[in-house]
């Protein structure tokens, strides 16, 4: 009886999250941009991991325009492991996420404008996993990036 | 009613009868296989033309080898026709009809259909079981394929960047402006879409066969279906756009979208496009989003491919792996 009472205390869980394993297991992930555009996309064959970087309409904006640096603008950047795609030789796909990082550009105090680097999931890309490489580096990297063609 | 009790002797007269009435005037109603000269085989490595001689040519080209019961009909029916419609896909005795660029897609393509192993197909190996491809002679074609030109980006040079950013300015970015009104349409009615860049990505894709990257895009009918594992079919309405970039390689190995190569478009529709799988393809070509297609019939060109490698996936290539997939990577 206890058991059954355990049995179906579990399963509720399940229930309730809608998170049974079989169900994770046999879902698809899709990272959620919040709003967000993409920028553009590259690979580091080196390291095998693929990346696109989001950024809000202000950070679009001034990308296209390379303006530099603009108070209000965020930005995405979100890396994949790359794998091969099990449906053509030939192609790569992205894989689990391995690291997601924002860089926010603040109003300007006496001047200065704070740029706030951010890693908000996973580890450093490998990239630039280099401890002499400060977070204000990795931002610059991230804003240094410009954008793809799009018609 | 007296019933007749046939002797042993009377049965198989009676069979040979059946045989010479039915069968022998059917021996004469198999169309003609003809081996024309054909214009120009490829010029592959001996290793490679040796594989593809014994497992494709007897349906992929003009030097077809008919064993003795291929040509006893009502079978030799089904072989003449296999090897038409064979033929009409690709012809190894043709091949120099084809671009360079084609040449080199096609190969990909066949590599896939081998390793996939949907070919040489089943009901051919049950009776030609040398055309079986083996493990060893996958490696081989695969060894192949890589080695051919224009799989590598082009490098940081000023030229790639000057295009690049030709291309930009030529672009309307992000619905600055938006796209060129009318949209560009393809021959079998797929327009181009607007909006896509608000949708969500649902995948990113690096291709080493044709030196490209991508972007998918799925519209919130397409990342339902995803998400709920509604995939085969997928409903009516999803859409996908897939942005195709060519590759450029920066100094520090890096690998980003250089100029813009193309949008290619699927819509789901199953009154509309009952042909292709219920999916509307269409590609748009360069900054002018160019439809590919001389006549509506290049979307068989796409479905074909879509079917043979992701038919259980809803004849979509590029969705995300499930978790269960990506736990095994």
């Amino acid at each position: 009886m206890k058991n059954k009472f355990l049995l179906f205390g579990v399963m509720a869980l399940f229930a309730a999250c809608g998170h049974s394993p079989e169900a994770q297991s046999e879902k698809r992930e899709m990272f959620a941009a919040g709003g967000q555009k993409v920028i553009t996309s590259f690979t580091d064959e080196k390291h095998g991991t693929m990346s696109i970087l989001y950024g809000n309409a202000i950070a679009l904006r001034n990308v296209l325009d390379n303006t530099g640096k603009v108070p209000g603008e965020a930005f995405t950047l979100v890396t994949w492991q790359q794998i091969p795609n099990p449906r053509w030789y030939g192609t790569n796909i992205n894989g689990n996420v391995k690291s997601v990082e924002t860089v926010s550009i603040l109003a300007s105090v006496h001047g200065d404008i704070p740029v706030v680097y951010n890693l908000v999931k996973g580890s450093l890309p490998e990239a630039y996993k280099d401890p002499k490489i400060s977070s204000r580096e990795q931002a610059d990297f991230i804003l240094s990036q410009r954008p793809s063609v799009f018609p | 009613m007296k019933t007749k009790n046939w002797s042993v002797l009377q049965k198989i007269g009676a069979l040979a009868g059946v045989v010479l009435v039915i069968f022998l005037p059917l021996q004469f109603t198999t169309p003609e296989i003809t081996l024309p000269r054909g214009t120009g085989k490829p010029e592959t490595p001996e290793k490679v033309t040796s594989i593809l001689k014994r497992a494709c040519y007897d349906c992929h080209s003009n030097e077809t080898k008919l064993k003795w019961f291929d040509k006893i009909a009502p079978a030799s029916w089904a072989v003449s026709s296999d090897i038409a419609k064979a033929r009409s896909r690709f012809n190894f005795s043709d091949w120099d009809k084809l671009s360079p660029r084609d040449q080199q897609v096609l190969l990909w393509k066949i590599v896939n259909a081998v390793i996939a192993g949907k070919m040489p197909l089943k009901s051919y190996l049950l009776l030609h079981p040398e055309a079986k491809i083996t493990v060893a002679d996958i490696e081989t074609l695969k060894k192949y394929v890589n080695s051919l030109p224009n799989n590598k980006p082009a490098s940081d040079s000023a030229a790639v960047v000057a295009a690049m950013t030709a291309d930009q300015e030529r672009m309307n970015y992000h619905g600055k402006g938006g796209p060129v009104i009318p949209l560009p349409v393809a021959l079998n009615g797929v327009s181009y879409v607007t909006g896509y860049q608000n949708w969500q990505v649902i995948s990113t894709t690096s291709r080493f066969d044709n030196n490209t990257m991508r972007i998918v895009y799925g519209n919130d009918i397409t990342v339902r279906a995803i998400q709920e594992n509604h995939i085969n079919p997928f409903p009516n309405g999803a859409t996908i756009v897939k942005v195709v970039w060519n590759k450029i390689a920066d100094k520090e190995g890096m690998i980003r979208a250089g100029s813009f190569n193309a949008a290619q478009v699927m819509i789901k529709d199953e009154k509309k496009y009952p042909r292709t799988g219920g999916w509307g393809f269409a590609i748009f070509n360069g900054p002018k989003l160019v439809p590919t297609g001389k006549t509506a019939l290049f979307e068989n060109d796409c479905f074909n491919c879509h079917k043979l490698q992701a038919s259980d996936n809803g004849f979509v290539f590029n969705i995300p792996l499930k978790n269960s997939e990506l736990a095994k990577k």
